[in-house]
C-alpha cells in the first residue's frame, strides 16, 4: 500500500450550488495508511468502554442488620440470625447470599475498572486505518451503506456546504451527490429495540448513515443534525467510534473541501511529520506489496523457482475388467467391437434406422422390378 | 489487494446471510452466492453479475470495471447491459467475454444463465409445462 514516490491521485470536489464538480484535490496520505482491522477492533472496544457510567448495588444492601450466628447445639443451621423477638423477622437468617433479604453474592462495586487507557499512538493508528478504509468502495459497501449512486469515494463536497442553514438544502445536497439513499435506509430501519434497553432510555435502534466531516461550522451542523442517521464531525477531532462503528471499517464519509485538505496537516505523510500532532508520522505497513498473486507470478520469483515435480501415481486402484468396460477395452481393444455387435443383435434398430433400411430395401426392389420390365419390353 | 480486501470482508459484511451453519453472500458480482474468495463480488477487482432482467425476459449482465479512472467511483463500478437473447445467445456472449476476463467463472456463469432462463421460460409458458427440478417433482407424478 505504501509507494515510495507516487503522485497523489486526484479527487473531484462536488459543487453544492450548481451541477457537477468544481475542481480537484489531491488525496491526502492518510487514505493510504495500512488498514488494520485488528487494531481498529481492539481500540474500538476499549474506547467504547470509556463512556460508561458506574453501576452498583447499594453497599449496605442486605447488611443492615445486627444478626449473629446462634452457633452449634441449637438444631439450626449456623447462618447468622436476626436477634430479638415479637416479629417474623426474628430468628430469620441474614447476611448470606442464600438468605431472604441477605446481600447478594459478590455485590457489584463502583470501583470496578470502567475505563481503559489507550496509548495515543494506537488510537491514532486506528483512526488512520479507519480513514483509509472509508476510501475503499468495497469496504463501505460491505459495511452496509447504500452508495451505489455515489459518484466518487472519498466523497468531497465544496466548502459552501459548511454555510448551509436549512435541512431542506441539506437534503437537496445529499440527493444531488447520491448520498440520500443511505439516509433513507436509516429512516426505514428504525425499530423498537429488542430487550430491556427499551425500558432504559434506548427505546429505538436504527442504522448509521453518512458521517459528514467539516472544518468550520457555519450552519452545517444545524442543517444536517435532524436527518436520521447523519452524524457530523470536525476534522480536528475525528472519533473512531464514528469512523468505525461497532469496530467495523468502512463508514460512509462526506468531506467538505477544507476538511479534506486539512488532513495532510493533521496526519502528515509517511515522510513528513504531522503539524498538529507532535512528533507523529503515519504508520507504515509491514508489506508494501500485499498482492500475493502478483508476487508469485513476478519475474523475480518465477526465475528462481525449480521446475515443477510431476509425481507419478505409484499404485493405481485396481478395477475389474469384467465389470468396468473401459478397463476391458484397455486389455482387449476388440472387445469394443464385440460389445457393439452383441448390442445390435439384441436390440431393434431405431425408427430412423428402420425407415432408412426400408427405403433402401424398397429402392432395391424397385430397381429389380424396373429391369425385369425393361427385359420384357425390349 | 483482493486478498487483503477478502480478509477484511470475509468475517462479516452486510451481504452475508448466516443460517444453520451455512454462510451465503448476496452482493452484486457474486455468481454462486457463496461466501468465498473465488466468487466474491466485493473483494475482487474483476467480477461479473448475472441476474434476470427486470422488465423484459433476458439477462442483466454486469461486469466490474477495471480501468483506473473507474476505481473509487461506486456509480460506475459495474457496467450493465441487458441481453434479450435466448439461452445459447446469452451463454455465447458471456462465455466469450469471460474467457479473457475471468475464465474461472465461465462454468458457473453458464449454469446460472440456464437456471434463470429455465424460470423465465416457465413464466413465458404460463406455468403450463413443468420443468423437472429434482426429486420432489418426480415423486409428485
Amino acid at each position: 500500500m505504501v509507494s515510495v514516490a507516487v503522485a497523489r491521485p486526484l479527487v473531484s470536489v462536488f459543487s453544492v450550488e450548481g451541477e457537477g464538480t468544481e475542481g480537484e484535490v489531491a488525496l491526502p496520505t492518510v487514505f493510504t495508511a495500512p488498514i488494520r482491522s485488528d487494531v481498529v477492533r481492539s481500540v474500538h472496544t476499549r474506547m467504547a468502554l470509556n463512556k460508561r457510567q458506574p453501576y452498583a448495588v447499594s453497599s449496605k444492601a442486605g447488611m443492615q442488620s445486627s444478626a449473629e450466628s446462634w452457633g452449634t447445639g441449637r438444631a439450626v443451621a449456623r447462618i447468622p440470625r436476626v436477634p430479638g423477638g415479637g416479629t417474623h423477622r426474628a430468628g430469620q437468617g441474614a447476611f448470606g447470599n442464600m438468605c431472604r433479604g441477605g446481600r447478594r453474592f459478590a455485590p457489584t462495586k463502583i470501583w470496578r475498572r470502567w475505563h481503559r487507557k489507550i496509548t495515543k499512538n494506537e488510537k491514532r493508528y486506528a483512526v488512520a486505518s479507519a480513514l483509509a478504509a472509508s476510501a475503499l468502495t468495497s469496504l463501505v459497501l460491505a459495511r452496509g451503506h447504500r452508495i451505489e449512486r455515489v459518484s466518487e469515494v472519498p466523497l468531497v463536497v465544496g466548502d459552501q456546504a459548511q454555510t448551509l442553514k436549512k435541512t431542506k438544502s441539506a437534503v437537496a445536497l445529499l440527493e444531488k451527490i447520491g448520498a440520500y439513499e443511505d439516509v433513507v435506509k436509516v429512516k426505514e430501519s428504525k425499530k423498537l429495540r429488542a430487550g430491556k434497553g427499551k425500558l432504559r432510555n434506548r427505546r429505538y435502534t436504527q442504522r448509521r448513515g453518512p458521517l459528514i466531516i467539516y472544518e468550520k461550522d457555519e450552519g452545517i451542523v444545524k442543517a444536517f443534525r435532524n436527518l436520521p442517521g447523519v452524524e457530523l464531525c470536525r476534522v480536528d477531532s475525528l472519533n473512531l467510534l464514528q469512523l468505525a462503528p461497532g469496530g467495523h471499517l468502512g463508514r460512509f464519509c462526506i468531506w467538505t473541501k477544507s476538511a479534506f485538505q486539512k488532513l495532510d496537516e493533521i496526519f502528515g505523510t509517511f515522510t513528513q511529520p504531522s503539524q498538529q500532532k507532535k512528533d507523529y508520522t503515519l504508520p507504515k505497513s509491514i508489506l508494501t506489496n500485499c498482492d500475493i498473486g502478483r508476487i508469485i507470478n513476478s519475474d523475480e520469483v518465477q526465475s528462481v523457482l525449480r521446475p515443477k515435480v510431476v509425481r507419478k501415481r505409484i499404485s493405481i486402484r485396481k478395477k475389474n475388467p469384467l465389470k468396468n468396460k473401459n478397463e476391458m477395452f484397455k486389455l482387449n481393444p476388440y472387445s469394443r467391437v464385440l460389445l457393439k455387435e452383441a448390442r445390435e443383435a439384441t436390440s431393434k434398430p431405431s425408427q430412423k434406422k428402420q425407415k432408412r433400411l426400408m427405403r433402401r430395401k424398397n429402392k432395391e426392389v424397385k430397381k429389380i422390378g424396373r429391369e425385369y420390365y425393361k427385359s420384357i419390353v425390349a | 489487494m483482493s486478498e487483503l480486501m477478502w480478509h477484511l470482508v470475509k468475517g462479516h459484511n452486510a451481504f452475508q446471510i448466516r443460517r444453520k451453519g451455512v454462510t451465503l453472500s448476496t452482493e452484486k458480482g457474486n455468481l454462486k452466492g457463496t461466501n468465498s474468495f473465488k466468487y466474491s463480488g466485493l473483494a475482487r477487482s474483476k467480477a461479473v453479475d448475472i441476474r434476470p432482467a427486470t422488465e423484459t425476459f433476458g439477462i442483466s449482465y454486469s461486469k466490474k470495471r477495471t480501468k483506473k479512472n473507474a476505481v473509487g467511483k461506486p456509480s460506475k463500478l459495474f457496467h450493465t447491459e441487458t441481453l434479450k437473447k435466448g439461452f445459447s445467445g446469452c451463454a455465447r456472449v458471456i462465455s466469450k467475454e469471460l474467457s479473457t476476463y475471468r475464465p474461472d467463472l465461465k462454468k458457473i456463469a453458464v449454469a446460472r444463465i440456464s437456471k434463470i432462463m429455465a424460470v423465465q421460460k416457465m413464466k413465458r409458458l404460463g406455468k403450463k409445462r413443468k420443468i423437472n427440478t429434482g426429486r420432489r417433482s418426480r415423486s409428485k407424478r
